[in-house]
């Protein structure tokens, strides 16, 4: 064996996993490379710092407050036995019901954006109420996305797509609260959201295939 | 009450059963979130996620594995999925290392454990996360290529850079 196979061998040397004869030819180089000789040792040393890690490391403040509150959201989605649901995910019809609030809460936020923004300059982004529906109800068509039999090349796609678009939101809605009456702000923001219902609309399309 | 009488009442909507296995657990939860993230307001957000997430999808929780087991693994793809926070954090930690040289530097001597620890925060995410799976949590290549969406010689080549790093660190 060459440096090369031995340090191949390491971690199984280490832990002892190596089968009889990889080990006996690991030792045998061992015995007369000291670079090999050091990067075991190096390597023994690390694992068992790590082996001796505490396996519990209490968080500096009771987290529980914020979880209580947000096992009622849609994020959460509730023990399914208690809402009445199959414990195999989301139905189908669950998803396009929510693809389709998805777009008709959108919609009327749209209208409502438009209406104020025809109606006045002094655009106000975040109707009460309006904005918080529309992520109750892209957060729902999320997790029902997540129970679905996607593969991970298409979720990390889909996710990956998803990070981009609510980039963009962010950023819009803060330039937008620095200039509420920006037209051209408005219609890029209404386009970002569109544009997130849509890529929502054909991962769950995807699913039901 | 046992963990699995505990289990029960959670899954049938028993939100002081479920608050019980939170307690039980979040001391382990938030240890691997930390050591995932390397950064405490991170891991604390994560630990909630978490929770959250196993509330969700507890009706899924068949019993096969440890309760531990299972809400281990949901821990682990709450972190590794929150590709957004990994990012943030990859360009802070960048931001850090452009500020005072190589990503990581030697820890001061505090005992191994501490220096470890240290030394783990300061890694690059991807690999920090690799080294955590694989040398702290038990993990293998396989499963940590499957919950991280990477192959399975990228895991490796991730732990072996890790590891590299994590010797310069404590040398």
């Amino acid at each position: 064996m060459n440096c090369a196979d031995v340090r191949e061998r390491l971690d199984g040397w280490v832990k002892e996993t190596l089968g009889e004869e990889e080990r006996a030819a690991v030792a045998l180089h061992l015995e007369t490379c000291e670079a090999c000789r050091g990067e075991a040792r190096g390597l023994e040393t690390l694992l068992a710092a790590a082996a001796v890690l505490p396996r519990e490391i209490m968080p500096p403040r009771d987290l529980w407050v914020g979880i209580d509150a947000r096992l009622d959201r849609p994020e959460a989605v509730a023990p399914r036995a208690a809402r009445g649901r199959p414990a195999s995910g989301l139905p189908r019809w669950a998803l396009v019901a929510a693809a389709l609030a998805l777009v008709v809460v959108t919609a009327a936020v749209a209208s409502i954006l438009t209406r104020r923004w025809d109606e006045a300059m002094a655009l106000k982004l975040r109707p009460p109420g309006e904005e918080a529906r529309f992520l109750a109800a892209s957060q729902e068509l999320l997790v029902g996305l997540e129970d679905q039999d996607l593969s991970p090349e298409t979720m990390a796609i889909v996710r990956r797509n998803l990070e981009v678009i609510d980039a963009a939101i962010a950023e819009l809605r803060v330039a937008l609260e620095r200039d509420p009456g920006n037209a051209e702000l408005t219609r890029m923001l209404l386009a970002t959201y569109q544009q997130k219902i849509e890529l929502l609309e054909q991962a769950a399309r995807s699913g039901e295939g | 009450m046992h963990v699995s009488d505990l289990v029960r009442r959670a899954q049938a909507g028993d939100r002081g059963a479920f608050q019980r296995l939170y307690e039980d657990h979040v001391g382990r939860v938030y240890a691997l979130c930390l050591r995932l993230t390397g950064d405490p307001e991170d891991a604390m957000e994560r630990t909630q996620d978490a929770f959250v997430r196993a509330w969700g999808k507890l009706r899924s929780f068949r019993g096969e594995a440890a309760f531990s087991t299972w809400l281990h693994r949901v821990a682990v793809n709450v972190v590794l999925s929150d590709r957004r926070s990994a990012g943030r954090r990859e360009r802070r930690i960048d931001a850090a290392a452009g500020e005072s040289g190589p990503r990581v530097q030697p820890a001061p001597r505090a005992g191994l454990a501490v220096d470890l620890e240290r030394a783990i925060a300061r890694l690059p995410p991807r690999a920090r996360a690799v080294f955590v799976l694989y040398d702290v949590e038990g993990y293998c290549h396989e499963e940590i290529a499957e919950m991280s969406g990477i192959a399975i010689g990228t895991s490796k080549a991730q732990l072996h850079r890790a590891r590299k790093l994590l010797r310069e660190a404590l040398s």
